[in-house]
């Protein structure tokens, strides 16, 4: 761990990810859930229906209205959050100082913690092409954000994983949790946005967050000629007319991929590496109604 | 070295020029970064052209230029001329059936052969010694008797021999040609002194000795020419006068008998003699009478009868037949009646060659003085200026410049990889190192 890490891990002590839905029942935690139970936290009556529990049933309420009703409290549960990296070489960029991995290190490390600070379960998948496989199931216990800071400084972005495959794999394996998704979506972002659909469809909470670096956002001036890091092939020059016709389809290219997450019900936060880390994973953590949306 | 095409060799200097100049255009692509967002970048062209004020890849240019300049000398069409002497020698060596001694040949031509520029045997064709010439003579003076039957040809000789000088005359002051022959009679035809008239110099005859000269001949020898050697017996007859000529239409002779049907034919031809009339055949050889022209039918009584004259269908048209004492002639051929053929000279010519001697032509005789003297000519060597120039179309200078120019190709190929190999490792070398930098 280094001192940006632990500037981090500061930052984000007293931040906590609240579910924005009911999450699945579960061990008790802070978030609420689907179930209705017999929790000590009032939530409201509901009329007696044959079939219910006798026990449960306001004896009070139904001495003075005389109709029986029951009384209805609200379940809070854990919520396992899993966070899938991706680490393919269009995140090593620029290839001298990882800038832009190391930003979604960050804000992977970010998420898990503020995940972590609700107790809730927490786990990680990277999807790289270097080093094998990279993975931690949802975990409590303590310690368990910095295994994860550990077992991502051991990651060196490269290659062209496919991060759909990983995603599935971690939503089939971890039926409740929420999900993650730290990347640049330059890779199968289609394949990725129908996991998340259909996940989403089936209740659960999914995020995107979408790390550009700076120098993608507005590229140099200076005449040059741009490589795909992940396909040497693809070789385009950067002119005056170029460039403004790149900022036009990155820009149409970023709205159209925040309007698919979004219509999906998922979560989409997307992230510059100018901007500090923990302010971005405050923003991503936050409800809507208190942080500031991309 | 000379060019028979130099506009090529101009073209390919143009060209070449022009390549010099385009490596003055630097067509380069700009620095390299990556950006993984770069699928947003529109497709462009991805190099630019830019003019510098050195030249780029000087190796490259220098193959490309090379390259051209040779293919544009292989166009040209190069003559490359051997190292040339200032006079070379070429040694004509008369190998023909007039030759009376082969080793007095082998010994009179081995001086001129050796170190000769080119040597030249002849008899009625000429053909060019390559090598062996010296090896030739050699066996030649081993033979007792020589056993050709060819006829010489001066005129096959002399084209020959100014066929070679044109290969030669490039780097040559003058050329001298030398002609080892018995120059005698037969050697010599109507176009002998027009051949020998196109050589810009004097020739150097000299003179061997030759075979079997007639009885009585005129053999003439110089100072400076060996004479004839000593003659071989002759056959009968040969050379003695004539005794009598018969003619058919008097009915004296039993070498003819009367044709059936009589036929014209256009000419008849005795020696050299030949006369053109529509003469009115009426006799033919008598059965058992005739043969090849020259040769002899020896019969039992000594004497020998041989075709004197032809018909230009080849039907023997004269006999010569052998006496005691000389030879009878007998002729078949009509006297013309109508016109003016008796007084023209061809007929008169031939009515003179009845009265030559006996025997076989006399064309073993040498060459008179005057012919000689007019071949041998008084002027100098022939100047190289005035022997006219041989043209090839192909010389093996070129395949060795197109093989030159392939290999050129080939390493302009391997160079011009190399060095795009080196400037891409040069390029991640500078990525790296800016990449560090920042």
């Amino acid at each position: 761990m280094n001192a940006a890490d632990g500037a981090l891990l500061d930052a984000v002590r007293s931040l906590r990810w609240p579910a924005r839905r009911k999450a699945p029942a579960g061990l008790a935690g802070d978030h609420r859930s689907w179930m209705r139970g017999i929790s000590a936290e009032f939530e409201d009556y509901r009329a007696y229906r044959q079939g219910d529990e006798v026990s449960k049933i306001d004896w009070k309420l139904l001495a003075r209205r005389d109709r029986a009703y029951i009384r209805l409290s609200t379940e809070q549960t854990v919520l396992p959050t899993m966070i899938v990296v991706d680490a393919s070489a269009s995140m090593a960029y620029p290839s001298a100082t990882l800038e832009k991995w190391h930003h979604a290190r960050h804000i992977a490390i970010g998420l898990a913690s503020a995940a972590h600070n609700g107790r809730d379960p927490v786990g990680i998948a990277v999807a790289s092409d270097n080093g094998g496989a990279h993975y931690l199931p949802t975990r409590t216990r303590r310690g368990i954000v910095h295994q994860i800071l550990a077992l991502l400084s051991t990651v060196e972005p490269g290659g062209s994983p496919l991060l759909a495959p990983v995603l599935d794999t971690v939503a089939r394996r971890h039926r409740r949790a929420r999900i993650a998704v730290v990347s640049d979506f330059l890779g199968d972002a289609e394949d990725l946005l129908q996991i998340a659909t259909e996940r989403s469809a089936a209740g659960r909470e999914m995020h995107a967050v979408h790390v550009i670096h700076s120098a993608e956002m507005s590229p140099s001036d200076r005449p040059s000629l741009v490589v795909d890091p992940e396909e040497a092939r693809l070789k385009r020059p950067i002119t005056d007319y170029s460039r403004l016709r790149y900022l036009e389809n990155f820009g149409a290219w970023r709205e159209g991929l925040a309007r698919d997450w979004r219509m999906a019900g998922a979560s989409y936060t997307q992230v510059v590496t100018d901007q500090r880390a923990a302010q971005a994973v405050r923003r991503i953590v936050l409800p809507p109604e208190t942080g500031s949306r991309a | 070295m000379i060019f028979l095409a130099p506009v090529f060799l101009v073209a390919a200097g143009i060209v070449a020029a022009g390549v010099v100049a385009l490596h003055f255009l630097s067509t380069r692509e700009p620095d390299t970064e990556l950006l993984p967002t770069v699928r947003f970048v529109p497709k462009v062209p991805v190099q630019a052209t830019t003019i510098t004020l050195r030249f780029s890849d000087p190796w490259l240019l220098a193959l490309r230029v090379l390259l051209i300049l040779l293919l544009g000398a292989a166009a040209a069409r190069p003559l490359i001329h051997p190292f040339a002497e200032p006079v070379p020698r070429i040694a004509v060596v008369d190998v023909s059936r007039a030759v009376g001694s082969p080793a007095e040949l082998a010994d009179s031509a081995r001086g001129y052969v050796e170190g000769a520029a080119a040597v030249v045997f002849f008899d009625d064709e000429a053909r060019e010694m390559e090598d062996g010439a010296v090896d030739s003579l050699d066996v030649f003076g081993g033979q007792a008797q020589w056993d050709r039957t060819a006829r010489g040809s001066l005129s096959a000789a002399l084209i020959a021999a100014m066929r070679i000088a044109s290969g030669l005359r490039d780097g040559a002051d003058s050329l001298r040609l030398v002609v080892i022959s018995p120059f005698v009679q037969e050697e010599r035809d109507a176009a002998t002194a027009e051949i020998r008239a196109l050589w810009p110099g004097r020739i150097d005859a000299v003179r061997v000795a030759g075979a079997m000269p007639p009885a009585g001949g005129t053999a003439t020898a110089t100072a400076a020419d060996p004479g004839p050697a000593a003659p071989s017996p002759p056959r009968p007859g040969q050379g003695r006068r004539v005794e009598r000529v018969e003619w058919a239409d008097s009915g004296t002779t039993e070498l003819w008998v009367e044709r059936e049907a009589p036929d014209t034919i256009g000419a008849v031809r005795a020696t050299d003699a030949v006369m053109v009339y529509p003469f009115v055949r009426r006799w033919q050889p008598a059965s058992g009478v005739g043969g090849t022209a020259g040769d002899a039918k020896s019969t039992d009584s000594g004497s020998e009868t041989r075709v004197y004259a032809r018909w230009m269908d080849g039907e023997p048209a004269a006999f010569e037949q052998t006496t005691e004492e000389g030879c009878v002639r007998s002729v078949a051929i009509p006297l013309p009646t109508e016109g003016d053929a008796i007084l023209r000279p061809d007929f008169q010519r031939f009515l003179a060659e009845l009265e030559d001697p006996c025997g076989e032509p006399a064309e073993m005789l040498p060459l008179s003085q005057e012919f000689m003297t007019g071949f041998r000519g008084d002027g100098p060597l022939a100047p190289a200026s005035q022997v006219a120039r041989q043209v090839r179309r192909v010389t093996p200078a070129v395949s060795w410049i197109l093989a030159i120019a392939m290999a050129v190709a080939l390493a302009e190929l391997w160079l011009r990889r190399r060095l795009a190999s080196t400037e891409r490792a040069s390029r991640a070398t500078e990525r790296r190192r800016r990449s560090r930098a920042a």
